[in-house]
């Protein structure tokens, strides 16, 4: 479940209390700045941020695909997996 | 009676086709998975085919496949090779051409075993001349040439 609190405050009211902001953005909390009542820009607690960047480069970092082997590559039909299920079968 | 296959030699080299990483991801349960706990040979693949399962994987199966596929491939030894279009002609003469790519990496790699699952394409007597002396089987029976 996430705990994290969110807070939505126009960014022309937000200048006055930066100060108060900047403090409800520990852990998960964020707070979103909206400008004519659209979402602009949002304050993260920065250690949130980094562990955010590192999580999500770890997972999308590792890669085989190769774009100069691709063209050699082809896709494999429903028919051939399910066949290579049966024979793989002990 | 059924001959019993000749036992393994230590440091048996096998190179993995698409099919059988492909299906060892799929399952844990089958001979192709079964094939990454022997300790007797060592499992090889090449760029090529690492490319094509994972572009297969993201496409056909699910988001822990993913993971299950890095974790595989961790435990296999990465021959540097880049395809051979003229190798890859000369196996299209032994086999279907969706295949060529695949037998001439097998080829390339020079592995004591190619493993497949593909039995109608490549467990046959054409391929295994065009791969001589490298030898061909499934999974199955290089798990009981394991025994």
């Amino acid at each position: 479940m996430n705990n994290a609190t969110l807070s939505i405050i126009p960014i022309s009211k937000a200048r006055a209390q930066l100060g108060n902001l900047a403090e409800k953005t520990r852990g998960e909390n964020y707070v979103v700045l909206t400008r004519g009542g659209e979402p602009k820009v949002v304050l993260v607690d920065f250690n949130y941020l980094i562990n955010l960047q590192k999580a999500v480069q770890a997972i999308y970092q590792k890669t085989y695909l190769d774009p100069k082997l691709l063209p050699y590559t082809r896709e494999f039909s429903d028919s051939e997996i399910a066949e290579w299920l049966k024979e793989d079968q002990l | 009676m059924a001959q019993r296959r000749p036992a393994l030699k230590p440091a048996t080299t096998v190179f993995l086709d698409s099919s059988v990483l492909f299906t060892a991801v799929n399952s844990p349960i089958g001979g192709s998975a079964k094939l990454f706990t022997l300790s007797k040979i060592k499992l090889v693949t090449s760029p090529l085919v690492l490319a094509e399962v994972e572009r297969n994987v993201r496409k056909k199966l699910q988001g822990y496949h993913r993971e299950r596929f890095f974790k595989l491939a961790a435990g296999i030894k990465i021959v540097e090779q880049r395809p051979d279009d003229r190798l890859i002609q000369q196996a299209q003469k032994f086999i279907v051409e969706k295949d060529a790519v695949i037998l001439a990496e097998a080829k390339n790699s020079k592995a004591d075993f190619l493993v497949t699952l593909d039995k109608k394409h490549f467990l046959q007597e054409s391929v295994k001349n065009f791969l001589s002396p490298q030898k061909v089987l499934a999974p199955k029976g290089l798990l009981e040439m394991a025994k």
